[in-house]
């Protein structure tokens, strides 16, 4: 756990074994994430959160996703699109259905 | 309008006996003459208290002729009897009546309707006599206090006050800002919505679907992604032969398709061919008529009965599902098929009855065929058939869940019969809604075979008498004790006959585990103790989680019933239509109901205010929808 700025931040590790920093508070905004970080579990501790079945591509692009939903969550202006390339779209998906987000 | 029709019936009398005097014949023996006395007298005897004190309060009495007790014409059979009962020359048909109905169900209900008559004399004698004194005594206002005391410590519902009158809330905004603005922060705060930002599950589909033309297949995927995207592609209209390729690809364990209608038989039946050796585990299809027909089910009687795994089958809208046909099929599959439903399949009939009570009978063959679960909806069943499917063999011992939904020719005989030939132990879940013929004898057949029952639903059939209900949910000596149920739907039957204590008696029974030793023995409910002096005797876990009574005449005292006895369980309440039920009971309802609660329908209630709206416990944590409020200006300037 690193304290950036009073920002916590938590660990994501992909299934090729990347890790990408993100923001607990937009962490605990995706349902899943937060029962592991809130339960007794060991991710809770350490503040890592490992995903065997996600690939790397596709966990970079969650956390992209997160960053975008953070930035216009309460805008009033039109929002723009959030782009998918065809060949990650369908892993996208599976990621989406397991994260509940 | 009421009093001009009294007026109307009161002239109409008037004429009569004019005119049957005037027919010269004065003596008493004229069978006209007697019976035209015989009916005004019961007119004036029923309208004189009420005639005699004009300045007394309609509201407080009710009509005449809207009263069941008073009123000459009754529609159920068990009104009949009530009106026997209660008139004392009718001595020797009541006896007859009494020993017709001898089971321990209809003694139930002789004396809750004795009670209930009872109840009813002492009130009206009591408004009577409280009517009586117009004189003002100096305590008078006191007296009231102290009665409007005692009033809320038995409601504690009175005593809610909403949120909105604690905070000082500007009241000037126009009603529609306000509407908007409250659409909007539960939008927000359900996580849906125009503005906000759609989720990464929802972008992925909607993305593979516009360009559905490109995907090859999809692997080995979630159902619930299968599914997802088969709704979306209805949706779009893109629902074809190739999507149905790419949705049905081989290893499916589950083809769940909401809309078959661009599927060929040809296209479908080469899918399963190859699906079901490979593992295909059930087939749910809806507006499946196009592709489920004769040659499907040639293509799955035609395999080994070793590569059938299948063991559900759900078919929705079959038109070319022939008789034979489902019969056939029921046999090649009914070692693994447990559950099965069928949907508006007008040509199926009672050569799907035989075939289930052959291939499902504890004789057939050595291997037991178990099912589970029938559901039967809109299908044209005869009566017959349905008489065979439950008489023929015990084909049935072992079903979990029932459901015969509008049939015609469903009625008590049936589903007594069918309720005798499944085992005691074994039945959790009936749904009988929308069968006109079925009366209150379903509820003593449902009350004496249904001990573990869990989901009760009974929507839509208005012959049921609110006695007849009383009594399904109260303990009786020779029964088994009344159904703890997780889910009741009393939705759309006679507004008056779902009423508090109904809902009252099923919510206590769904709480208490032996209800013998919990409540007072005696059928008697007391509706004025405070309900919240349960909380203390009530088992957490246990309670109703659905309660769907639309269209009913509950009013606030259920809703805290309700608050003490299902505090923990209650996840979704619909009280669409019910006219009695105010701000602050709902109000308290939902500060006394933990958190689980999500859903409440108030469909039609105008009642219904800014005050529970904006004003309720839960309005800044979110999780809890209110759908259907009313669009105007609610409270005092409604519609009625």
């Amino acid at each position: 756990m690193e304290d950036d700025s009073e920002q916590t931040y938590v660990k994501l590790v992909s299934a090729e074994g990347t890790e990408i920093f993100l923001e607990k508070r937009i962490a605990l905004q995706v349902d899943t994430m937060r029962a592991m970080l809130e339960g007794n579990f060991r991710e809770s501790e350490e503040s890592v959160i490992r995903f065997p079945d996600i690939s790397d591509s596709a966990l970079e692009k969650v956390v992209r996703y997160l960053h975008y939903k953070d930035r216009h969550a309460n805008s009033t202006s039109r929002i723009p699109e959030f782009p998918i390339e065809p060949e990650e779209a369908l892993e996208l998906l599976v990621a989406a259905s397991f994260l509940n987000c | 309008m009421s009093s001009s029709s009294r007026r109307s019936r009161r002239t109409a009398a008037v004429d009569d006996i004019e005119a049957a005097s005037n027919d010269n014949d004065t003596s008493s023996s004229n069978p006209r003459l007697q019976a035209i006395r015989e009916r005004s007298r019961a007119v004036a005897e029923r309208e004189a208290s009420r005639l005699a004190r004009p300045e007394a309060s309609l509201a407080s009495h009710k009509l005449g002729h809207a009263s069941k007790s008073k009123s000459a014409v009754s529609s159920t059979p068990f009104g009949q009897l009530m009106k026997t009962t209660t008139k004392s020359g009718g001595g020797t048909t009541n006896n007859n009546e009494a020993q017709e109905w001898c089971g321990p169900f209809s003694v139930a209900r002789q004396m809750i309707a004795a009670r209930e008559d009872a109840r009813r004399l002492r009130l009206q004698q009591t408004e009577e006599g409280e009517n009586d004194n117009k004189e003002h005594h100096p305590l008078d206002h006191v007296m009231e206090e102290a009665r409007l005391e005692q009033q809320r410590k038995d409601n504690p519902s009175m005593n809610w006050i909403s949120r909105r009158h604690r905070t000082d809330a500007t009241n000037n905004s126009n009603y529609y800002v306000k509407r908007r603005k409250r659409f909007h922060k539960q939008k927000e705060l359900m996580g849906i919505g125009g503005n906000s930002v759609p989720s990464l599950f929802r972008l992925c589909i909607n993305y593979l679907v516009d360009n559905f033309e490109h995907v090859d297949s999809l692997g080995l995927v979630d159902h619930s992604i299968r599914v997802a995207l088969c709704e979306r592609l209805v949706a779009q209209g893109k629902m074809n032969g190739a999507a149905f390729d790419v949705l049905a690809e081989e290893g499916v364990e589950t083809l769940e398709l909401v809309d078959c209608a661009q599927v060929t038989q040809d296209q479908f039946c080469d899918a399963i061919k190859v699906l079901i050796p490979i593992g295909l585990r059930a087939i749910l299809l809806q507006h499946c008529g196009r592709c489920f027909g004769g040659q499907a089910v040639k293509t799955i009687v035609d395999m080994k009965s070793d590569d059938i795994q299948l063991f559900a089958l759900s078919l929705s809208g079959a038109y070319l599902l022939s008789d034979d046909d489902l019969a056939r099929l029921i046999g090649a599959t009914s070692h693994s098929l447990t559950s099965i439903d069928l949907t508006a399949c007008p040509l199926v009939g009672p050569q799907f009855c035989n075939a289930i009570g052959q291939h499902y009978a504890s004789s057939f063959d050595d291997v037991t065929h178990c099912l589970l679960e029938l559901s039967l909806e809109d299908i044209p069943l005869k009566k017959e058939a349905l008489l065979s499917l439950g008489a023929a063999s015990d084909a049935l011992r072992n079903l979990k869940s029932l459901k015969l939904k509008s049939i015609e020719s469903v009625d008590d005989e049936v589903v007594e019969i069918i309720l005798n030939s499944i085992d005691e132990a074994s039945l959790e879940g009936i749904d009988l809604s929308s069968n006109t013929q079925l009366t209150d004898e379903v509820l003593s057949s449902i009350r004496r075979r249904g001990t573990n029952l869990r989901s009760l639903q009974l929507s839509g059939l208005r012959n049921l008498s609110a006695i007849a209900l009383e009594a399904f949910f109260t303990p009786i000596d020779d029964m088994p004790s009344p159904p703890m149920l997780r889910k009741l739907d009393l939705s759309h039957c006679s507004r008056d006959e779902i009423n508090d204590a109904v809902v009252m008696l099923a919510a206590k029974a769904s709480s208490f585990r032996s209800l013998a030793d919990a409540v007072n023995s005696e059928i008697e409910i007391s509706s004025s103790v405070n309900p919240e002096n349960l909380v203390s005797e009530i088992t957490n876990s246990l309670g109703l989680v659905h309660v769907n009574v639309c269209g009913s005449s509950i009013s606030d005292k259920s809703m805290e019933m309700l608050s003490a006895t299902c505090k923990s369980s209650l996840e979704e309440l619909d009280i669409g239509f019910c006219a009695s039920v105010s701000d602050k009971g709902l109000g308290y309802l939902v500060s006394k109901v933990g958190r689980q609660l999500s859903k409440i329908h108030v469909w039609g209630c105008a009642q219904i205010t800014e005050d529970f709206l904006d004003g309720h416990d839960r309005l800044d944590e979110g999780g809890l929808e209110i759908v259907g409020v009313w669009m105007k200006n609610g409270g005092g300037r409604s519609l009625r």
